[in-house]
């Protein structure tokens, strides 16, 4: 309908975005229909309405965002811990899974294995792991430090 | 605008955009206690998220990204509709220099508006609320939403309609624009 079309031109109007050619049109359409016109007067009361004057910040907001910025500096390891964690458990389980996959590939017997080699790749696992957890602390850090890169 | 990163105070950011961010928050939580605590979340959010603005934006167009989510985080967590505007916050819409009665009509409609504004589906809230309450442009608006812009004028269109008919539904019927005239000229 072309009423629908002229109802937006009208909110285009009251936003300064119309170009001369659209507000003679516009000028022309509302001149011969009355809900258009209806509708221009209820769409620029409610523009009005919601002509707000702003509401002044707390005197006492900058200070107290000053000092929560002040208690986090305080707190510099509270995300490390854990993600220090997840990239232990991490590595962890992709050491583990690499050394499954490598003993199935091999075609090992798990059970014919001797008890203190279990030790051994446990050992093998938790020093790979605290390895790349390292590593990829790292990695993290330069990102952090230079998110441009 | 100046890079957080840079020489640039933050405490001067904070000053510059304390008013801006109350407002928002304001206009989505409708209390003077949970819009202070919302402000104060927002501007540490961005202190710690500052390494992570990528100049891919206005340094602005980024803050208000992450003013509107952690608004929207905000509200999610509270799980509870925004609570009527109070009176003495209204009372700094309205020049001192009115009489009371007519002030407290203007307060009313103040916070009836925000009120009726906070009612409206979370899509035409954001955008009501950042083109009318922070005057940002539709280009601003846009970026900040990562929207298209055709989408926040399509936007702006369907919720300014859904606030009139919301808006004439609580009248009573009454004419919007008359009533309007009354409450401007009591």
């Amino acid at each position: 309908m072309q009423c629908n079309k002229y109802r937006i031109l009208i909110h285009k109007q009251l936003d300064g975005r119309a170009t001369e050619l659209e507000i003679r049109q516009l000028r022309q359409h509302l001149d011969t229909c009355p809900n258009c016109s209806r509708y221009q007067e209820e769409t620029t009361a409610l523009m009005e309405s919601l002509r707000l004057t702003p509401l002044p910040a707390p005197p006492g907001l900058q200070a107290c965002v000053a000092q929560r910025i002040q208690n986090q500096r305080r707190e510099p390891s509270s995300r490390k811990p854990s993600l220090t964690t997840g990239l232990l458990l991490g590595s962890s389980c992709i050491a583990a899974g690499c050394l499954v996959l490598l003993f199935f590939f091999l075609g090992v017997d798990f059970l014919s294995l001797p008890a203190n080699i279990y030790e051994h790749l446990s050992l093998f696992i938790s020093n790979f792991s605290v390895s790349l957890e390292s590593w990829l602390s790292g990695l993290w850090n330069v990102w952090a430090r230079f998110p441009s890169l | 605008m100046e890079d957080l990163e840079a020489s640039l105070d933050f405490d001067t950011f904070v000053s510059e955009f304390q008013h801006t961010f109350y407002n928002l928050a304001y206009s989505y939580v409708q209390n003077e206690a949970d819009a202070e605590d919302l402000c104060q979340e927002i501007f540490l959010k961005l202190y710690m998220k500052q390494t992570q603005f990528r100049h891919q934006c206005q340094l602005s167009t980024w803050s208000y990204r992450i003013a509107v989510n952690t608004c929207l985080d905000f509200l999610r967590k509270q799980k509870r509709r925004p609570q009527r505007a109070e009176l003495d916050a209204a009372r700094a819409l309205s020049p001192p220099s009115q009489e009371p009665e007519s002030r407290l009509v203007r307060e009313d409609t103040a916070s009836h508006v925000r009120r009726l504004v906070t009612q409206l589906p979370a899509k035409y809230r954001d955008v009501i609320i950042l083109y009318h309450f922070l005057q940002l442009s539709y280009e601003e608006i846009a970026k900040a939403l990562e929207l298209p812009l055709r989408t926040v004028e399509t936007r702006l269109y369907r919720g300014r309609n859904k606030l009139k008919e919301q808006m004439i539904r609580e009248m009573g019927g009454d004419d919007l624009a008359v009533q309007q005239v009354q409450n401007l000229n009591p």
